[in-house]
């Protein structure tokens, strides 16, 4: 798996939400409210286990447990800590 | 590449179009849909719009305004997501007869709203069942009573003409059961297929839109020696080559049926061979093993001259663009000469292991008017005859009068929407450059103020069906277009006569290309007061 930075995420986050522009540093905004709905997330989630080389849980592929920056790193990170 | 990185082939952003599709299922299609049909419609410089809908809600709700707006509906029903319940009761013949009678009656109401509502065009998936894993335990038996194949069947027998039906099964032979499935993404989140199976899907809907909007190939141009039979025929004699249903000519005998069919579809097929044009007649008219017979052609080209040049002439014969023709010859020689001097004209070299996937380069109807067809081709053949009777002629007034030439402009009429159609995509000479599809017809004709035409000919040699169509929408000519084996005849005067006789045109709509100066000029010359608006 390769490092996670919330950087990179909110890289990819940005990049998958059309119009839903987050700024530098909202780690903590609900990303539904910049627009992300279940297609955009089913878009992040493949874009990150490419990118990261990794496999998100299915108890984890839920809006409500990766809906900020911060709560994606935390899932991010302890998957790797699994490892 | 990642899911937003699309391949930039479109050059300046102007050239890009956009069109909307509408996705109609039970199942997810993403995260893979939106890029992979944009990554493929993007070879025809197309931006896709995508707008998924849920089957059910799709149900529920009707059509809303906004699917009534699209240029594309994909329906793909997932026979698993709806009938979960068939793996755990005791199925029966007759539960089996009452799903097929809902389905059906499902499939008929869905048809005929659609066919109310909407003027885009439809594909509809059938329904597969290669995810059962039960048989890898039973073998291949249908232990279903082949219930999926039954539904896809009665449902084809059902639906209307225009909506187009796709085997899903196909599909995913193509893609190889073993691949085309994510169980994955099917227990994460409904997205049952994998990556190249979704790609597959988007291929095929691209396939359809090229096929609906006629981006087809019009013309083969084919070699004889040892690829409409086995064998040097200058050399070997007619009794020396191989050509029937079994032994060395089997496959060629085979590759004739299929060109046989293309023609049936309406492809012309012609002949440039290195031959002695007489050898090459004999074959035709007298090998028993040949499927192909002189009819079935429009052109032969036979003689020691050069390959570009006799394509060359058969493509000024017929009056078509080299770029719609494709060459078929098994001489790698042969196919590097035509690349190298008509650059435009596709090629495809004999070999009978490749070869027929490299034919998907024409996007043919499944469904076409067998009279038409027979029309066309007809008028290609007795071209020959009104080319020898002008040489004999004195002047081309007396040629014209010689012919006897019937002209016919009348109202559109709801069966010919589909000819007509097909004309505005194939003409590329004679045109304002303006296509239109059977929906976009059957739209402008409720236009008030806009008058739709057709224009068919007939001679003493044949008649020659619908050739022409022009429309006018207040004092704007916003169609003119003539088939290529129209051209010289005086047809186009007469549509222009009939224009400023009935209407005196102020307008006309033109979309200049290469191929259609000729026309402005025309035009230009017979209404020299009319502004040209460019579309």
């Amino acid at each position: 798996m390769k490092d996670v930075t919330k950087e990179k995420i909110f890289e990819i986050v940005n990049a998958n939400i059309e119009n839903g522009i987050l700024n530098f540093g909202e780690y903590d905004t609900d990303l539904s409210e910049i627009g992300m709905d279940s297609v955009h997330f089913i878009q992040i989630i493949v874009s990150l286990e490419e990118i990261f080389h990794c496999e998100v849980p299915d108890s984890k592929l839920l809006l409500v447990e990766m809906n900020t920056i911060n709560k994606i790193y935390d899932v991010l990170t302890s998957i790797e800590s699994d490892f | 590449m990642k899911l937003k990185e699309l391949p930039n082939q479109s050059g300046s952003q102007s050239e890009v179009r956009y069109i909307t599709i509408t996705v109609i299922s039970n199942i997810t299609l993403e995260p893979y849909f939106q890029f992979l049909i944009n990554k493929v419609f993007a070879f025809s410089h197309i931006s896709v719009k995508v707008k998924l809908v849920d089957y059910w809600e799709f149900i529920s709700n009707k059509i809303s305004d906004e699917i009534e707006e699209t240029d594309i509906v994909a329906i793909i029903p997932n026979f698993e997501g709806f009938y979960q319940e068939i793996y755990n009761k005791n199925w029966n013949l007759e539960k089996t007869q009452d799903l097929l009678n809902t389905e059906i009656s499902n499939m008929k109401y869905i048809n005929s709203m659609f066919r109310s509502k909407l003027n885009s065009l439809i594909i509809w998936f059938g329904y597969e069942d290669y995810y059962l894993n039960d048989y890898n335990v039973l073998g291949n038996i249908p232990i279903y009573n082949g219930i999926v194949d039954e539904i896809n069947i009665q449902f084809v027998s059902s639906i209307e003409n225009d909506i187009v039906f796709v085997d899903l099964k196909r599909l995913i032979a193509q893609v190889g059961i073993a691949k085309a499935y994510d169980n994955r993404n099917k227990y994460r989140w409904s997205s049952p297929y994998s990556k190249d199976m979704v790609e597959q899907i988007c291929n095929e809907i691209y396939k359809q839109y090229l096929i609906y909007n006629g981006k087809t190939k019009k013309c083969i141009v084919l070699d004889c020696d040892n690829v409409l039979w086995s064998g040097i025929l200058s050399e070997d004699g007619i009794e020396g080559i191989h050509l029937g249903s079994s032994g060395l000519g089997r496959e060629y005998q085979d590759f004739q049926r299929f060109l046989l069919n293309l023609h049936y579809h309406g492809v012309i097929l012609t002949v440039c061979s290195k031959n002695d044009k007489s050898d090459v007649l004999c074959v035709f008219r007298e090998h028993s093993g040949m499927i192909l017979k002189e009819e079935h052609i429009a052109c032969f080209q036979v003689d020691w001259n050069d390959k570009p040049t006799n394509i060359k002439k058969i493509a000024d014969e017929l009056n078509i663009g080299i770029d719609s023709m494709v060459f078929v010859d098994d001489s790698i020689f042969e196919i590097e000469a035509v690349k190298a001097v008509l650059s435009d004209v596709a090629t495809i070299q004999y070999d009978r292991e490749l070869m027929y996937n490299k034919f998907s380069c024409f996007n043919l109807k499944n469904k076409v008017n067998p009279l038409e067809i027979e029309q066309r081709n007809e008028t290609y053949r007795t071209n020959r005859s009104r080319r020898e009777l002008k040489a004999q002629c004195d002047s081309y007034d007396e040629y014209i009068d010689f012919l006897n030439t019937k002209i016919n402009i009348y109202k559109i009429t709801p069966m010919e929407y589909s000819r007509v159609a097909e004309l505005t995509q194939r003409t590329n000479k004679c045109t304002n450059g303006k296509r239109y599809t059977v929906s976009e017809i059957k739209k402008r004709i409720t236009i008030p103020n806009a008058h739709f035409y057709s224009v068919s000919v007939s001679d003493r040699f044949s008649d020659l069906g619908i050739v022409g169509a022009f429309e006018i929408e207040d004092e704007t000519v916003t169609l003119f277009s003539l088939s290529c084996r129209a051209l010289g005849r005086n047809i186009e005067n007469e549509m222009i006569n009939y224009l400023l006789e009935e209407y005196s045109p102020i307008n006309i709509e033109f979309k200049l290309t290469e191929k259609n100066q000729s026309l402005l000029e025309l035009l230009q010359k017979s209404f020299p007061n009319v502004c040209i608006i460019n579309l």
